[in-house]
């Protein structure tokens, strides 16, 4: 072997290892370059995963929250409109008395009544002189306020003297009777004690109206 | 010995330059990587977006529903108390103005 042949084996070895080192550091760097994009790509799709989950989560959650809010606010609604509905229909009850009544004063029966009303009043004042204030309506019957207050006089023992006032009063029926001397006054008219009927009644009245029996 | 020292610059050359490549595809990767990942996030989110719409209008459909089935149960109710007060109405008249004279 010659000098030459030997140099040329030994340039060509070097050469070669470099080449040898130079493919193996680029086979690493691509290696690792697949890591690098592997574990990116993972560690994005991981994080990815979480957030959507936690988005999907959020979202859900706010819109069950709403979905509570509006049913209850539908609730209240839907519960305010039937309740209001049956308030018309007990309110409709009154109406209805209203009408009857109406139609009732002008009956006989009434006129009975109502004498049976003034005497009421006159035993509640306890007698004396009592103003008895009527409707225009009723005020025009007639009734004999001497002969009622005689007869409540034998009843009670003292004396009653009955009035009928000069103002009429400006309701369906019944009256105003007031003891001048107490300065007592009851309310006797239709619309008090209906008004008064009513709050003792209402619920009672309620009942009966949606009794299903 | 001048071949030799040639020969051994060429080969650091040839070691300096697959060095330089490789920083090269690394960096190219890390470049790459940053892509690919926010690419595969967007997905998954975009996704996520559409999942969680698909939800809210899920819910909002069965409220929707829900409302309604309240309104009509509420119809119902006042339909029923309608039938029942227009049933009861004379004996809850009769019950106030049969008091109605009597103070």
């Amino acid at each position: 072997m010659s000098l030459v042949g030997d140099l040329d084996k030994l340039v060509s070895a070097i050469i070669s290892k470099a080449e040898e080192e130079a493919k193996s550091v680029v086979a690493k760097a691509r290696e690792r370059a697949e890591g690098i994009i592997k574990s990116a790509i993972e560690e994005a799709k991981a994080k990815a995963e979480r957030d959507a989950s936690e988005l999907v989560r959020r979202r859900r959650s706010e819109a069950l929250s709403k979905r509570r809010s509006e049913v209850a606010k539908a609730r209240t609604e839907v519960l305010r409109k039937l309740q209001d509905h049956k308030e018309r229909l007990i309110e409709g009850v009154v109406e209805e008395v209203k009408r009857r009544v109406q139609r009732l004063v002008e009956s006989k029966e009434y006129e009975e009544r109502l004498v049976e009303m003034i005497k009421e009043a006159v035993r509640v004042l306890g007698g004396g002189t009592i103003e008895v204030k009527l409707s225009k309506r009723d005020a025009g019957l007639g009734l004999d306020l001497t002969a009622i207050a005689s007869e409540l006089s034998r009843e009670l023992g003292k004396s009653v003297e009955l009035k009928l006032s000069s103002e009429p009063g400006g309701f369906m029926g019944g009256l105003v009777a007031r003891s001048l001397e107490a300065g007592i006054e009851v309310d006797y008219t239709i619309e008090g004690i209906l008004e008064r009927k009513w709050r003792k009644l209402r619920s009672e009245v309620a009942k009966l109206l949606f009794s299903e029996t | 010995m001048k071949r030799i020292l040639e020969a051994e610059r060429e080969a650091r050359r040839i070691v300096d330059s697959a060095y330089e490549e490789a920083r090269r595809i690394e960096a190219e990767a890390r470049r790459e990587a940053e892509e690919r990942a926010k690419a595969v996030y967007e997905e998954i989110m975009r996704e996520a977006e559409r999942e969680a719409e698909r939800e809210a209008k899920r819910v909002e459909e069965e409220m929707a529903q829900e409302i309604m089935r309240l309104e009509e149960e509420v119809l119902a109710e006042m339909r029923k108390f309608e039938d029942l007060a227009s049933r009861n109405l004379e004996k809850a008249v009769n019950l106030l103005l049969s008091e109605v004279l009597r103070p």
